[in-house]
C-alpha cells in the first residue's frame, strides 16, 4: 500500500475504560486522504477519548490506532509536525498572550505559516495581545483553530470545533475553513453535534454510540438508503417488501417509518401494493438519520 | 534539548509576577530596619538576617508550589493535551518545566539574597557562619528535593486515584527498606559508611525523582490518572531496585568473615580457647565486625545486629558469651543475648531488657548474669531460666561508675566510684563496696573509702579477696569486701602495676634508656626485681596460674613476648616478633573489676610485624597463624 492509499487514520479495535466503565469499545474506522470525515455521537459517546487516543495522547486499553501511516502512540512526537488538533477544550495555557503562543507554535514547527495565523486573527477580530484565559470560549477556539491551521497539516483533528461558536462562525467554520481545507486536499476529522454543518462538506460519516461505531459510511450513500415512508396501513407491509427499520410509528390505520435500505424499486413495490393506500417516501437529513441511529434505539 | 528549552522559555515568559513579588520581597529587609525598635539591633544584621530568611522562605516556598503545580495542575485541568498536540516529547516537556522551575526558584532566591546579603557580606558571614557556595549547594539541593517531593505529591493527589493508598504502603515500606539497609551499618559502627551509603540512596532517589517525572509524561501523557499510574510504577519498581541494590550491599558488609578483617584485636576469655574478635573489615569502611572466635581451630561465628565489642562480655569459665542488640537506638534499649561458646553456637534471647550504659557480667561458673542500670538497680539471673533472682537499687548517684563481680554464685559484689555526696569538692570521691545476696535478696554496704584526689582507680585480685587501689599518686592493698587499707604499695599506675595469686604486687618500670625491670612486692615486705629487656613500651599481657606472667611490648622497629617465672624470678621465654593482643589481659566490657588468670595450657592471641594473628602457646612457644590481617 502506497502512502496515497494509506488511511489517514486507521483505528482497529480500540477500546478505552475507566475503571470499569468501558468509554470506547473496540471501534475500528478507516478515513481515508483528503476527505472530510465526521465522527458524531452524542455527549458520553466516546468521541473525545478516542480522538485522543487516536493522536497518542492517551493510551487506549486495547486496540491500536496509526495516523498517516504510522503508529501514533510510538511515533506521536514526529506526527505531530503533520497534524493539527482543535482539542475539545481550549487547553492553551491561560497566562500567555495570543503572540506568545503563536511564537511558541513557530519555533516548534517546521512548516509553520505565520501570515496564515495572522490573517486567521484578523478575519476572527482577535487582538494578538490578548491574553488567552480572557478569551470568550469561541474566541479560544478560533486561536487554536488559528495555531491548527497556521502548522500547514496534512491531517487536521477538530474536537467539537463549533463549541461555543456563534453562528456567524460556526457557518464560517464549515463553508470557509474546513471547505477551504477540504479543496486543498487537507484530510479532516472531526467530532461535532452541528450535523447541519457537517451535512454540507462530510464525505463520510461515522457514528459512535455507548462506545461503539454503530455506523460507518460515505455520507451520500447514508442519505441515499435512510427514508422516511408513510402510508395507510399496517407495518406488515413493509416487511413484506423487504425493508429494515430504523424506526417505526404508528397512529390509527396510518404508519410512518424509517428505513435503512431504502431503494426506489422496493418502494414502487410498496405503493403498487393493493393494501396500501397513499404511500410516500421523504429524503431525510443527516440530523434525522443522526436521531433515528441514536436516539430511538433503531437498528441500521 | 532544543524543545525544552522552548518550553523553558514559555514557562519563564509567564512568570514575570513571580519575580516582581521577588523584587518587593527584596525591599522588606531595608523596610525593616527603619521599623520603630528595630534601631536596637545592629542595621547590618537585621538587613542580612531578614534577607536571608526571607530568601530562603520565599525560595523553599516557591519550589513546593512550582513542584506541585508544574506538571500536575496541567493534568488535572486538562490543558496538558496543549503540549502533546505538539511535536514535543514527554521528556523535552518535563525537563522544560523543571528547568524553568529552577530557574524561576534560583532567580526568586538571587533577587531577595544579594541586596540584602551585599550591603554587609561580613555581617551575613559571622551570623551564619557558613561558606557561601556550601550554603548555596544546600539551598540548590533542598530546592531541587521540595520541586521533585512537591511534583510528586501534586501528580498524585491531584489524580484523585485509590492508588494513593498504595503509594503510601510503598512509601512506608521504602522507609523501612532504608532503615533495614543503614541499621546493620550503624550496628558496626560504620558511620561514614552508613553516611555515603545514605547520600548514594538519597542520589539515587534524586535521579530517580527526575527520570521519574519524564517516565510519567513519555507514557501517561495527557491522561491525568495515568500519570499517578506511571509515575508509581516507575517510582516504586525503581526505588526498589535501587533499595534491593543497597540492601545487597549492607548484607554484603556485613557478611563479613574473620579473613575479611584488615584490622583485628582479640578479647579472650579467662579459661578455654574462645574470645571475641573484632575489627574493620576489608573494602568495608569504618564498618566493624564483631565474632565470637576459637582460638583454637579458627573458628569464627559473627555476632550480627551488635554494636560490636562495647556490648558484649564473656563469662570467666570462656563457655558463654553475653551482648547487648539494642531494638531501640534513639533511646538505647535492648535486650541482652546469651550465647555459648561452642562449634555452630547459636545466640539465644534471654528478654533481659538492657540499656547501652547498663553494665552486666556473668558468675564464673556463667550460671548467674549480673545487670546494673545507670539509675542503680542491680538485677541478678538465673541464666538458665533468664529469671530475675533478685534486684535492688543501689544510693543513686550522679557520674558514679560502677562495677561489679560475683564472689560466688549467689554473692554479687558492687563496687562504686562517685563523688562525695554533699561535698562542696566536686574532686572529692568515694568507693562504696555493696553486696547483694541472692538467696536472703539483701543489699549490705560493707565498706567505703575516701579519698581527696581527683583520681579513684582499682583492680581486684583474681580470688576477689584484695583490691589494689590508686588514689591519686598513692596506691595501697586494700581488703575488697570492706575497702579497708591493708598495706600501702609504692605509687604506680593502673597499666604497669597488677595484683598477683600469691598475693605480690608486681610493678613494671623502666630507666630512661627504657630498660624494663619487673619488681616484685612480695606479701612478706620483701622485693625482688627482674631485668625484663629494652623496649619502648612493655605492659601485662595476662598472669597464668602457676606462677607465671606474660609481659608484651613492642618498639617502633621490634617487638617482644616475654614469660616471666615470677616466682623463681626468671624470664623463661622470650618470643620475638610476637605481641600479645591488646585486650588480653581483661574482659573488654571492664565491669568485672578482678584481674584474670589463665589456664597456661591456653593459647594466647598475638600479632607478627606483619600483623598476621597466631595462637601462641606460652609453654611452649609453638605458634599457629590463624589470620592474616
Amino acid at each position: 500500500m502506497n502512502q496515497a492509499e494509506t488511511p489517514a487514520i486507521r483505528i482497529a479495535g480500540m477500546s478505552v475504560r475507566y475503571g470499569r466503565r468501558v468509554a470506547v469499545d473496540a471501534a475500528s474506522l478507516e478515513v481515508p486522504r483528503g476527505s472530510v470525515y465526521a465522527l458524531l455521537g452524542r455527549n458520553g459517546a466516546g468521541k473525545s477519548s478516542l480522538v485522543r487516543c487516536a493522536l497518542g495522547q492517551q493510551r487506549a486499553s486495547g486496540g491500536h490506532a496509526e495516523v498517516l501511516g504510522e503508529d501514533s502512540w510510538k511515533h506521536r512526537t514526529r506526527l505531530m509536525e503533520r497534524i493539527g488538533v482543535v482539542a475539545e477544550e481550549a487547553d492553551a495555557p491561560p497566562e500567555m498572550r495570543v503572540h506568545q503562543l503563536a511564537r511558541f507554535c513557530a519555533s516548534l514547527y517546521s512548516r509553520w505559516d505565520e501570515k496564515t495565523f495572522d490573517v486567521r486573527l484578523g478575519r476572527f477580530g482577535i487582538a494578538p495581545r490578548a491574553r488567552f484565559g480572557d478569551l470568550s470560549k469561541g474566541q479560544k477556539k478560533q486561536v487554536s483553530l488559528a495555531l491548527a491551521l497556521a502548522t500547514g497539516p496534512e491531517l487536521i483533528v477538530l474536537d467539537d470545533p463549533t463549541l461555543g461558536l456563534d453562528v456567524v462562525a460556526r457557518k464560517s467554520l464549515f463553508e470557509e475553513v474546513i471547505a477551504d481545507l477540504a479543496d486543498r486536499g487537507t484530510t479532516i476529522f472531526l467530532t461535532t453535534h452541528d450535523l447541519a454543518g457537517v451535512e454540507g462538506i462530510a464525505d463520510r460519516v461515522a457514528i459512535m454510540s455507548g462506545g461503539r461505531i454503530v455506523l460507518d459510511e460515505e455520507l451520500e450513500a447514508l442519505k441515499g438508503r435512510f427514508r422516511r415512508i408513510r402510508f395507510a396501513a399496517q407495518p406488515l407491509a413493509l416487511e413484506a417488501a423487504s425493508f429494515r427499520t430504523a424506526m417505526v410509528r404508528r397512529w390509527g390505520t396510518g404508519t410512518e417509518a424509517i428505513v435503512s435500505n431504502y431503494d426506489d424499486l422496493t418502494f414502487e413495490r410498496l405503493r403498487t401494493n393493493a393494501t396500501i393506500q397513499s404511500a410516500d417516501v421523504s429524503a431525510m437529513s443527516l440530523e434525522e438519520i443522526f436521531i433515528a441511529v441514536t436516539g430511538e434505539g433503531g437498528n441500521s | 534539548m532544543t524543545h525544552a528549552l522552548t518550553i523553558a522559555r514559555r514557562d519563564l515568559a509567564e512568570r514575570s509576577s513571580v519575580f516582581i513579588a521577588a523584587v518587593a520581597m527584596a525591599v522588606l529587609p531595608f523596610i525593616l530596619v527603619l521599623v520603630p525598635g528595630m534601631q536596637t539591633f545592629k542595621r547590618t544584621d537585621v538587613l542580612t538576617t531578614a534577607g536571608s530568611l526571607l530568601s530562603l522562605g520565599f525560595s523553599l516556598g516557591l519550589a513546593l508550589l512550582l513542584g506541585a503545580t508544574m506538571i500536575g495542575r496541567d493534568l488535572s485541568e486538562k490543558r496538558m493535551s496543549f503540549y502533546f498536540s505538539k511535536p514535543l516529547s514527554g521528556p523535552a516537556i518535563w525537563f522544560g518545566k523543571l528547568i524553568a522551575a529552577l530557574i524561576t526558584v534560583a532567580g526568586c532566591f538571587a533577587i531577595i539574597f544579594f541586596p540584602s546579603y551585599l550591603s554587609s557580606p561580613v555581617s551575613w558571614q559571622n551570623s551564619w557562619n557558613v561558606d557561601l557556595p556550601i550554603a548555596f549547594s544546600l539551598i540548590g539541593i533542598t530546592t531541587l528535593v521540595l520541586l521533585l517531593l512537591g511534583h510528586v505529591l501534586g501528580t498524585m493527589f491531584r489524580s484523585k486515584s485509590p492508588l494513593l493508598a498504595l503509594d503510601l504502603a510503598a512509601l512506608v515500606a521504602a522507609g523501612f527498606a532504608f532503615v533495614g539497609i543503614v541499621r546493620p551499618l550503624l550496628v558496626g559502627y560504620a558511620v561514614e559508611l552508613t553516611r555515603n551509603v545514605s547520600l548514594a540512596l538519597f542520589g539515587a532517589t534524586i535521579v530517580v525523582l527526575i527520570l521519574g517525572g519524564a517516565w510519567q509524561l513519555a507514557k501517561g501523557r495527557a491522561d491525568r490518572r495515568q500519570n499517578h499510574v506511571e509515575l508509581s510504577r516507575f517510582l516504586w519498581i525503581s526505588l526498589a531496585i535501587v533499595l534491593a541494590i543497597g540492601g545487597a550491599y549492607s548484607a554484603w558488609v556485613v557478611h563479613v568473615g574473620p579473613g575479611d578483617l584488615v584490622k583485628g584485636d582479640v578479647v579472650q576469655a579467662e579459661q578455654g580457647s574462645w574470645g571475641f574478635l573484632f575489627g574493620r573489615a576489608n573494602h568495608r569502611m569504618d564498618y566493624h565486625a564483631l565474632f565470637a572466635y576459637d582460638l583454637a581451630s579458627g573458628e569464627g561465628v559473627r555476632v550480627d545486629g551488635v554494636q560490636s565489642w562495647f556490648s558484649s562480655g564473656l563469662s570467666r569459665d570462656g563457655r558463654r558469651m553475653a551482648y547487648l542488640k539494642l531494638e531501640d537506638y534513639t533511646a538505647g534499649v535492648g535486650e541482652l543475648y546469651v550465647m555459648p561458646l561452642s562449634s555452630g553456637a547459636k545466640a539465644e534471647a534471654t528478654r533481659i531488657s538492657a540499656t547501652r550504659s547498663s553494665a552486666y557480667t556473668f558468675s564464673d561458673d556463667s550460671s548467674r548474669l549480673a545487670v546494673m542500670e545507670p539509675d542503680g538497680i542491680v538485677t541478678a539471673y538465673d541464666v538458665a531460666s533468664n529469671r530475675a533472682l533478685v534486684s535492688a537499687k543501689l544510693p543513686a548517684a550522679a557520674h558514679n561508675s560502677r562495677r561489679c563481680f560475683f564472689a560466688t554464685p549467689d554473692l554479687l559484689r558492687v563496687y562504686v566510684t562517685a563523688p562525695q555526696f554533699g561535698s562542696v569538692k566536686p574532686e572529692e570521691h568515694t568507693l562504696d563496696i555493696y553486696e547483694l545476696d541472692v538467696r536472703t535478696r539483701g543489699l549490705q554496704h560493707t565498706g567505703s573509702y575516701r579519698s581527696v584526689t581527683k583520681s579513684l582507680q582499682m583492680t581486684v585480685s583474681s580470688d576477689g579477696n584484695r583490691g589494689l587501689l590508686f588514689d591519686g599518686d598513692h596506691a595501697f592493698i586494700i581488703d575488697a569486701r570492706t575497702a579497708q587499707v591493708i598495706a600501702p604499695v609504692p605509687a604506680g599506675n593502673l597499666m604497669h602495676t597488677t595484683l598477683l595469686a600469691d598475693g605480690s604486687v608486681a610493678k613494671l618500670a623502666a630507666n630512661d634508656a627504657h630498660d624494663w625491670t619487673l619488681t616484685m612486692h612480695k606479701p612478706d615486705g620483701s622485693e625482688q626485681q627482674i631485668a625484663i629487656g629494652r623496649m619502648k613500651q612493655l605492659h601485662f599481657a595476662r598472669e597464668l596460674r602457676g606462677g607465671l606472667l606474660v609481659l608484651t611490648g613492642a618498639d617502633q622497629s621490634e617487638r617482644s613476648t616475654y614469660v616471666v617465672d615470677y616466682a623463681h624470678g626468671s624470664v623463661v621465654r622470650r618470643e620475638p616478633d610476637l605481641r600479645a593482643a591488646s585486650y588480653s589481659w581483661m574482659q573488654w566490657n571492664n565491669t568485672d573489676p578482678r584481674r584474670a588468670i589463665a589456664d597456661p595450657q591456653q593459647p594466647i592471641a598475638a600479632y607478627d610485624k606483619a600483623n598476621a594473628l597466631y595462637a601462641w602457646q606460652p609453654l611452649t612457644g609453638a605458634k599457629k597463624e590463624l589470620l592474616r590481617f
